[in-house]
């Protein structure tokens, strides 16, 4: 059974990082919970490689190598369809269901992102490359704002596909792009409207060569995950402000997911 | 002023003077700035790299998606050994690649 390079089980068994510390800048206490999920997650999945269990570090090892050969395709695909299909929870049910599973949700999307994240590391760890030679969700989001600065397209359309994001995007009191008028829309495009574009291949091209750029892939998967992770983050800030909009609670960003979930009992 | 700094993405260009400013979101940045004092690699710090000349940052590793894009770049991206809310809010700054050192005045 192959073992560990010394690099990477030195790597793997230190103690975590705080994951999130390039997430969210300054959260609150709404976001607290955002934090909390993605430290969980990352927390498993480091419990699993740096296991002292020989047999569970060395099958976790295992889906990574097959992640790393055919499992992202999947992913892709996942991801590819959830764009489409993703949709809030039905109004039947009650607020406090509601945001329960839109929790579930991210938490969900967000744990791909996770294993997608190691794996990443995990091939630099063994080959000590890792480029972005595939346009990635950010390229494109700086595309789409070039495009609405020079009007070509509709501001619908480019709420269309990037309304969900945000400056500081994880976090549940930023406004998403959508609730800005045109004129704050446009002063974030200046900063790129001179913005070079780079000849990249798409991570449709990439995923589907014949000799696969792995690492850029992996980069590309990894924005593309965090894309498709918005959308409940975005609802789950808008079941919050409906909440404080019904009176219910003031100031509701600055209450952690435990008062919320307190005072809708 | 003087800090040590640590390469998170190589470069050998000396950058002398550079107007920096400490900036805590993508908001705060003015433009003119050639170099911004951040505590994360938040990805948001992308839309300004046609802006910028280098980041000094507190926290962040080269497998950020930030280090990631600013390598493609060749944006020099700094780990600062010392707390940044230390330093002055905005000022010049000048970072030797050799000493691994930056200076701010």
């Amino acid at each position: 059974m192959r073992q560990y390079s010394t690099d990477e089980e030195k790597y793997w068994s230190r103690p975590p990082e705080k994951p999130t510390c390039d997430l969210i800048i300054n959260p609150s206490p709404a976001s607290e919970k955002i934090i909390e999920i993605v430290c969980d997650l990352a927390d498993k999945h480091r419990k699993q490689i740096a296991s002292r269990n020989i047999l569970t570090r060395e099958f976790y090892r295992l889906k990574l190598e097959v992640y790393l050969k055919e499992g992202h395709k999947d992913y892709y695909n996942r991801l590819t369809r959830f764009d489409h299909k993703f949709s809030p929870p039905p109004m039947s049910k009650n607020p406090r269901e509601r945001i329960e599973s839109l929790y579930k949700a991210f938490e969900t999307e967000y744990g791909r992102v996770i294993f997608n994240n190691i794996a990443l590391t995990h091939y630099y760890l063994k080959h000590g490359v890792v480029a972005s030679n595939v346009k990635t969700s950010e390229d494109d989001k700086i595309h789409y704002l070039k495009k609405f600065h020079e009007k070509n397209i509709s501001r619908v359309q480019f709420n269309d596909k990037y309304g969900h994001y945000a400056l500081n995007a994880f976090e549940l009191s930023s406004k998403r792009f959508e609730e800005y008028s045109d004129e704050e829309l446009s002063h974030i495009a200046t900063l790129v409207y001179q913005f070079p574009e780079r000849d990249k291949a798409s991570l449709d091209e990439a995923i589907n060569s014949a000799n696969p750029d792995i690492p850029s892939i992996l980069v590309s998967l990894r924005e593309l995950g965090k894309y498709n992770s918005l959308f409940p983050i975005k609802w789950i800030r808008y079941e919050l402000l409906g909440l404080q909009r019904a009176g219910k609670i003031e100031d509701i960003f600055n209450h952690t997911y435990a008062q919320v979930m307190e005072q809708m009992k | 002023m003087q800090i040590k700094l640590s390469p998170i993405t190589n470069s050998n260009t000396l950058l002398n003077r550079l107007k920096y400013k400490r900036i805590s979101l993508l908001g705060d940045y003015i433009p003119g700035m050639e170099c911004i004092l951040v505590k994360t690699l938040h990805p948001d710090y992308y839309l300004l790299f046609n802006n910028i000349k280098a980041i000094v940052t507190e926290n962040g590793s080269k497998l950020s998606h930030l280090a990631i894009l600013a390598r493609e770049w060749q944006m020099p991206i700094y780990l600062s050994e010392e707390p940044l809310d230390n330093l002055p809010l905005e000022g010049n700054i000048l970072i030797n690649p050799i000493k691994n050192e930056a200076i701010l005045d």
